[in-house]
């Protein structure tokens, strides 16, 4: 009876248990909401070349200012296709009710071509949001109108470099109220100077003859742009940012070492990591590539790993940012922890998120709180590049599985069922956006060759939420780059405004944050580019508008 | 000279394997010597000139002189052109250091083989593994696997050759095949551990290395690997009595000092890190993880200028050092098979 009791109590306890954590839901629902969309990136049961591997992005914006976010879509092309055989990217005007409708040839955005990300920035600071595509070929940077159209203006700006840009980020590197912007190039591509697969030894996975690269072939350079105020960008060289060719993918800003300004961390394939510190001045530039005294170049074997997606989250709430990495199969996604002082860790096993990501090759990822428990989880998109390994004769297939992690909140994550991003399909980029203003983050999933999956969060919690929609004055406008601390229930958890980050993705840049079960009030502190900081009170269950105090208090010393 | 040309060598394929040495090349090299004097024991036929030449041979073989071998050899296969003389003259020239010329020795060997050899299935498929010839040496091994499909030196050699070809699922599936016929070679539990660890399932992989100590308890890189995988499965305590026992079968042992610091490391400990890391520096002053965390206990601690130092180090070894960087298996890294 004694022994009966007793299983009882622990059956009740894990039921109690169960129960304070909601089951992190989604449900795709992209169809339903009217994105029809059809992707195409080279070729679909074999790849020739590096070219077709990379994928497309996406990105969330209010184009229209309307206050709902908009969804646009990167398309790209295959090998030998001319525009007419190939797909427009797409732009989707969010009609509310979570539902979207396209509108790309009225907005004038279609155009052709081998895409890759999509970024998003107000750069002339007048309310209206611009948007960049990084492309193999020119980049694009499509200026809005402010009448829901835009026009194409790279040329014009400086900012239709040739090269293959892959990953972006726009931000105020300098302080100045212009957002400044870092694109990174993949590979110095040719098709016609490229071997072919089984070419070279360099040309072959598992013995199987696949594309070539990118090892064997060669890295490009970062670019680093200042942000003029009279709309254009200038190209700054001679810098850290560029001064060294790396395989670039990904690229994400944020106050790595608390100091007040932006940093660049850039995750790049088989080569090491960059993180650039930014000492910037009143005498111009000054970064740093400090990321192998950081910790944040390689593994914790010394060894550069293969890096696609990259986010920035302080995930154990100890106010400062994190770093997660995704990379290749066999191989795990990287955390770095940062433990002060500028110092990070790869703690990836500790954290629990290394060993469940070793039969994926991951992409897009992101740091965002699923369950609105106060504490940051963490999803990672996955999908092979290689066709070939299609039908079991590898322990990865091409098309591959999500991966969901809860935030435990004793510094690790446990996976956890992740619903419908259980369905395989060839993910790249992710783009994370709360679409229906309901106070959860949803994820949109670009899919290589096939439809985007829109992964609405239908997780059923009890739990507060308080978000922030943040207008710079001194700052940029989007307040891109602004850093908040709410303190409640408990915790303080501190976010930054952000957009770019992930893979070849733009994110809704309002800062979200869970409330868990705390009654408040909830305080926050908000610290603009600027300098300036100013505190203001969280109105649970809503986006509070925040605009930049035009005489707000400026601290004299740096950090938060 | 009138040593038969017809006779294949058919030895015991388990013999080899009783030998402790991880490293399947010296594995192999062992697993040969025994074929060599097997066959050689078989020659009756042989001339006395031919048996001086196989015996003269050997001896250098076991002396480790296997230039003298080649040496030798090379006068056999003059005198007698036959499989076996190339046989032999292909695992000399594999000792050797000469893997091309192997393969050549040991394809004309196959060539003139009236039956399938599974010592020669072995040797070359190693020598093909050698001369970056994997997927040739996947065939070679596999079809030797279905001729003696209990022969546990081939199924080892063709799960490492999938494990050196990230091929993970294949390395697990033959490994496992191997430890099921034969249960007490410490070699293939030692593979598949690694095979497991490179797929991320640390649990087996552990458990693989565990049974790989205990049928050999002098292998310390399986001890390395075991304290490896238990600390990724946050199982600290059990990993540092793993590492310690590898130095106490070798002290001074860097991967083992790693380990140790790195542990030290995880747990708020970077000045007990230092120690270990520095250590293991002793011993191998270009071991490249024992720098790059050196560096980082060296930063937490405060000790910029030193870290400084000791990165521009790993930045070195790192410029000078293979790196494929993709899709490697972390427990490969320490241990290191050649």
């Amino acid at each position: 009876m004694k022994a009966v009791t007793a299983m009882a109590g622990a059956l009740l306890a894990l039921v109690a248990a169960a129960s304070a954590q909601p089951e992190i839901r989604f449900t795709e629902v992209a169809e339903a909401s009217g994105i029809r969309f059809i992707n195409m990136y080279g070729g679909v049961r074999s790849k020739d070349f590096i070219l077709e591997t990379t994928g497309t992005g996406a990105a969330f914006f209010d184009y229209d200012g309307d206050a709902d976010l908009d969804l646009f879509l990167v398309n790209g092309s295959r090998l030998g296709y001319d525009a007419s055989q190939s797909l427009s990217n797409a732009l989707f005007r969010n009609e509310g009710g979570g539902r979207f409708r396209e509108v790309t040839g009225r907005a004038g955005l279609e155009s052709y071509g081998w895409g890759q990300g999509a970024f998003i920035v107000d750069h002339e600071n007048d309310g209206d949001l611009d948007l960049l595509v990084t492309r193999y070929g020119k980049n694009l940077f499509y200026r809005n109108r402010g009448d829901g159209t835009f026009e194409e203006v790279g040329a014009e700006v400086g900012l239709d470099d040739p090269q293959w840009g892959t990953g972006a980020a726009f931000g105020d590197l300098d302080r100045d109220g212009v957002s400044d912007l870092v694109v990174v190039n993949y590979v110095d591509f040719r098709v016609e100077d490229t071997p072919g697969p089984g070419d070279e030894p360099f040309c072959f996975f598992r013995g199987l003859p696949v594309m070539c690269g990118p090892n064997g072939l060669a890295p490009a350079p970062a670019l680093l742009y200042r942000g003029l105020p009279d709309g254009r960008f200038l190209r700054v060289g001679g810098l850290a940012i560029g001064a060294e060719r790396y395989f670039g993918l990904g690229v994400v800003f944020g106050d790595l070492d608390d100091d007040g300004d932006l940093d660049v961390y850039v995750a790049n394939d088989q080569t090491p990591n960059n993180l650039y510190r930014n000492d910037t001045g009143s005498d111009g530039f000054d970064f740093s590539d400090v990321g192998l005294s950081a910790g944040v170049a390689y593994n914790e074997d010394g060894r550069a790993q293969a890096g696609m997606g990259v986010d920035l989250g302080d995930y154990d709430n100890d106010g400062l940012l994190d770093i997660v990495v995704t990379n290749f199969s066999q191989d795990y996604n990287t955390i770095y922890r940062a433990v002060g002082g500028g110092w990070f860790l790869d703690e990836s096993f500790a954290a629990g998120v290394a060993e469940p990501s070793y039969p994926y090759l991951g992409w897009g990822t992101g740091f965002r709180d699923l369950d609105r428990d106060g504490w940051l989880d963490l999803v990672v998109l996955n999908g092979h590049v290689y066709p070939e390994v299609e039908g079991g004769i590898t322990e990865s297939d091409y098309a591959q599985r999500g991966l969901v992690f809860r935030n435990r909140t004793d510094g690790g994550f446990d996976e956890v069922p992740p619903t419908a991003l259980e369905v395989p399909r060839v993910y790249r980029g992710a783009a994370f956006a709360d679409y229906d203003d309901d106070g959860d983050t949803d994820l949109l999933a670009t899919v290589m060759n096939g439809s985007p999956a829109l992964f609405r969060n239908d997780t059923d919690t009890a739990a507060g939420w308080a978000g922030f929609r943040l207008v710079g004055r001194r700052s940029p406008r989007d307040g891109v780059g602004t850093r908040l601390a709410l303190t409640g229930g408990g915790l303080t958890q501190v976010r930054e405004a952000r957009a770019a980050g992930s893979y070849l993705a733009s994110s809704d840049s309002r800062v979200l944050f869970g409330l868990g079960s705390g009654a408040g009030p909830f305080g926050v502190r908000v610290r603009w580019l600027s300098g300036c900081e100013a505190e203001v009170e969280a109105v649970p269950g809503r986006y509070l508008l925040v605009v930049e105090p035009p005489d707000c208090r400026i601290p004299g010393g740096k950090g938060f | 000279m009138t040593l038969s040309s017809r006779r294949s060598f058919r030895g015991d394929p388990e013999g080899p394997l009783r030998d402790s040495d991880p490293r399947p090349a010296v594995r192999v090299m062992h697993s040969l010597g025994a074929a060599f004097a097997l066959w050689a024991a078989l020659g009756t036929a042989a001339t006395q000139d031919a048996e001086t030449l196989l015996r003269t041979g050997q001896r250098w073989l076991d002396a480790g002189n296997a230039r003298a071998a080649v040496q030798s050899f090379r006068r056999l296969v003059d005198a007698v052109p036959d499989s076996r003389s190339h046989y032999y003259l292909g695992v000399a020239l594999l000792q050797d250091g000469q893997p091309e010329e192997a393969v050549t020795a040991l394809r004309r060997a196959d060539t003139l083989a009236e039956a399938p050899n599974p010592a020669l299935a072995v040797s070359l498929g190693t020598a093909l593994l050698r001369i970056g010839a994997a997927a040739e040496a996947v065939m070679v091994l596999e079809e030797g696997a279905k001729h003696f499909p209990r022969a546990a030196p081939i199924l080892i050699q063709l799960g490492y050759t999938h494990y050196t070809r990230l091929d993970g699922v294949s390395a697990r599936a033959v490994l496992r095949r191997a430890r099921a016929i034969a249960p007490s070679n410490p070699q293939a539990p030692f593979y598949l551990g690694l095979a497991e660890a490179a797929l991320g399932a640390l649990e087996p992989a552990a458990e693989a290395f565990g049974q790989a100590v205990i049928l050999d308890p002098r292998n310390v890189e399986a001890r390395v690997a075991l304290g490896r995988a238990l600390s990724q499965l946050g199982r600290p305590q059990e990993a540092r009595e793993a590492y310690r026992a590898a130095l106490a079968e070798a002290p001074g042992l860097p991967a083992a000092l790693v380990g140790l610091g790195r542990l030290e490391l995880e747990e708020g400990r970077p000045e007990r890190a230092v120690g270990s890391f520095e250590a293991a520096l002793a011993a191998d002053p270009g071991h490249r993880q024992a720098l790059y965390n050196l560096a980082a206990a060296l930063s937490l601690l405060g000790r910029t200028e030193e870290a400084a130092a000791v990165r521009r180090r790993f930045a070195e070894a790192a410029a000078s050092g293979d790196d494929p960087g993709r899709s490697l298996s972390r427990t490969r890294s320490k241990v290191r098979p050649r």
